[in-house]
């Protein structure tokens, strides 16, 4: 635990680091007012840290409420169509349209429906996310070898138990695959879903300091959002470390 | 406790495997199953297990049900996520064995198999031997009344084979179940086996070892003589 905490602030201090670094980099060469001086941008955000702060945590509860419904739908389906294969071949057609849909075109068919509250702007999320984990689950759950169906049915597994002992550990690491890479797709969409009807969320900081030409407010936004994508990334880390590498 | 071949036909894509085998395996006895590849040993196994049907005949199983026959797979069997303490433990899980009496069921199978230092290790950690032996105990932890091995030592080097098949022997000793290994090393059924089975032309034929009652067996003559006679019968 102490080697993985230390190794947490390394990697958290590197970020910041190289991140202020290619930062400052571009402020310096650019001299333009629209890229503010990261030190006056820390500064300000130290001065406004509790109203920064209630924005980060309304966009990280709405990307927690994204994951987790996307987890508890997405990893059963995914299972699910791998179970079996006929309904896989009725379903998969549907989910390789939808996959390559630009999913932010969607929100004002969302709002239509569910209204301009937190729901639309999750669903959004979900959409985004749940979508990548079934394709990558079911793909896990496909690939899993023969000889480890077998084992469980050498001990008469009930369904269940080849689920829960086989399935969801072999499953794991495929989860956390796309976790890593809808993660990313989700904070970028946060701009759309956070730009209606809110007036807390990160999406919304940047924007409405953006429209306001507050500069060194957006970048703050920024900063943040980079800090969230961080932390998801180091809890997926950590995650790995129960996992395995087939 | 037997498992009774009644006339065993058994066809996979038109090709014949079994033609009309009659074959009792008796409790308490280690079988060896040889014969040329493409034969259908495992098969056998497969059908012995329930995991296959007949295509005709009946394979009848005295004071004996289905849940008590065990299979040992060549290889990859185990998860590769697991420890080797998990990996003993989940037939347990599985057949619901009492939490309570897990830990010292999973420690007396660690020492029997000497795995007690390997117990945290996860299973890509281990050598080819060791993984055999967790398997072992794996197919143990289940009580089997009849454990079915196939070719337990085919991906092994000569040490960790001949550590597994004085494992097998000491094993069924102490528990006294029926043990039904296929291998395609000669040496190996014939060390193991009290009744040794050639599958050939779609039948069974069953050779009783003489050299079970000696001594030193892996250096004796009388041993190796009985080995050049099995390899005749195969290869002719």
């Amino acid at each position: 635990m102490n080697q993985y905490r230390s190794s947490f602030f390394r990697s958290l201090s590197l970020g910041i680091l190289s991140y202020l670094g290619v930062w400052y980099l571009i402020y310096f060469v650019s001299q333009n007012h629209a890229i503010p001086d990261p030190l006056v941008t820390i500064s300000n955000m130290w001065t406004t840290k509790e109203v920064l702060f209630l924005h980060t945590s309304a966009s990280t509860l709405r990307i927690l409420a994204a994951l987790f419904f996307s987890i508890i739908v997405g990893v059963p389906t995914g299972i699910l169509l791998s179970t079996y294969p006929q309904l896989d071949r009725i379903i998969s057609p549907l989910l390789y349209f939808l996959y390559p849909l630009p999913k932010v075109a969607l929100l004002p068919v969302l709002m239509l429906f569910w209204g301009l509250g937190d729901f639309s702007k999750i669903l959004l999320l979900f959409s985004i996310i749940v979508l990548q984990m079934i394709v990558l689950v079911r793909d896990g759950a496909n690939r899993i070898p023969k000889n480890y169906q077998k084992t469980m049915t050498n001990f008469h597994a009930s369904t269940w138990q080849r689920i829960y002992y086989l399935m969801l550990p072999a499953v794991f690491p495929h989860i956390l695959v796309s976790l890593r890479t809808s993660i990313g797709i989700a904070l970028a969409s946060l701009f759309f879903a956070e730009n209606y009807a809110t007036q807390y969320g990160l999406g919304y900081l940047i924007l409405s300091s953006w429209t306001k030409m507050d500069y060194v407010e957006m970048f703050s936004g920024i900063f943040c959002i980079a800090l969230l994508g961080f932390l998801f990334f180091q809890v997926i880390d950590f995650l790995e470390r129960f996992s395995y590498r087939s | 406790m037997s498992i009774q071949l009644k006339n065993v036909h058994f066809e996979y894509e038109d090709n014949l495997l079994f033609h009309n085998i009659d074959f009792t395996f008796k409790e308490n006895t280690i079988y060896t199953l040889l014969g040329p590849s493409g034969t259908g040993k495992s098969t056998l196994l497969d059908l012995l297990k329930k995991s296959s049907e007949p295509t005709n005949g009946v394979i009848q199983y005295q004071h004996l049900s289905v849940t008590d026959i065990v299979t040992v797979f060549q290889k990859n069997q185990l998860f590769p996520w697991s420890t080797v303490s998990d990996t003993l433990e989940l037939p347990l899980k599985i057949t619901k064995y009492p939490v309570s009496k897990r830990t010292n069921k999973i420690m007396a199978l660690a020492e029997e198999l000497s795995l007690e230092d390997l117990l945290s290790r996860k299973i890509p950690m281990l050598s080819g031997g060791q993984v055999q032996r967790v398997a072992i105990g794996q197919g143990l932890a289940m009580q089997p009344k009849v454990l079915l091995l196939d070719e337990p030592t085919s991906s092994l080097d000569q040490e960790a084979k001949e550590e597994i098949q004085e494992i097998l022997l000491k094993e069924q000793k102490k528990r006294g179940h029926m043990m039904i290994v296929v291998t395609h090393d000669i040496e190996e059924a014939v060390y193991l086996g009290q009744e040794i089975l050639l599958l050939k032309d779609q039948q069974l034929q069953l050779f009783h070892n003489p050299t079970t009652h000696l001594h030193d067996r892996r250096n004796d003559v009388a041993f190796y003589q009985f080995c050049i006679e099995m390899r005749k019968q195969v290869r002719t």
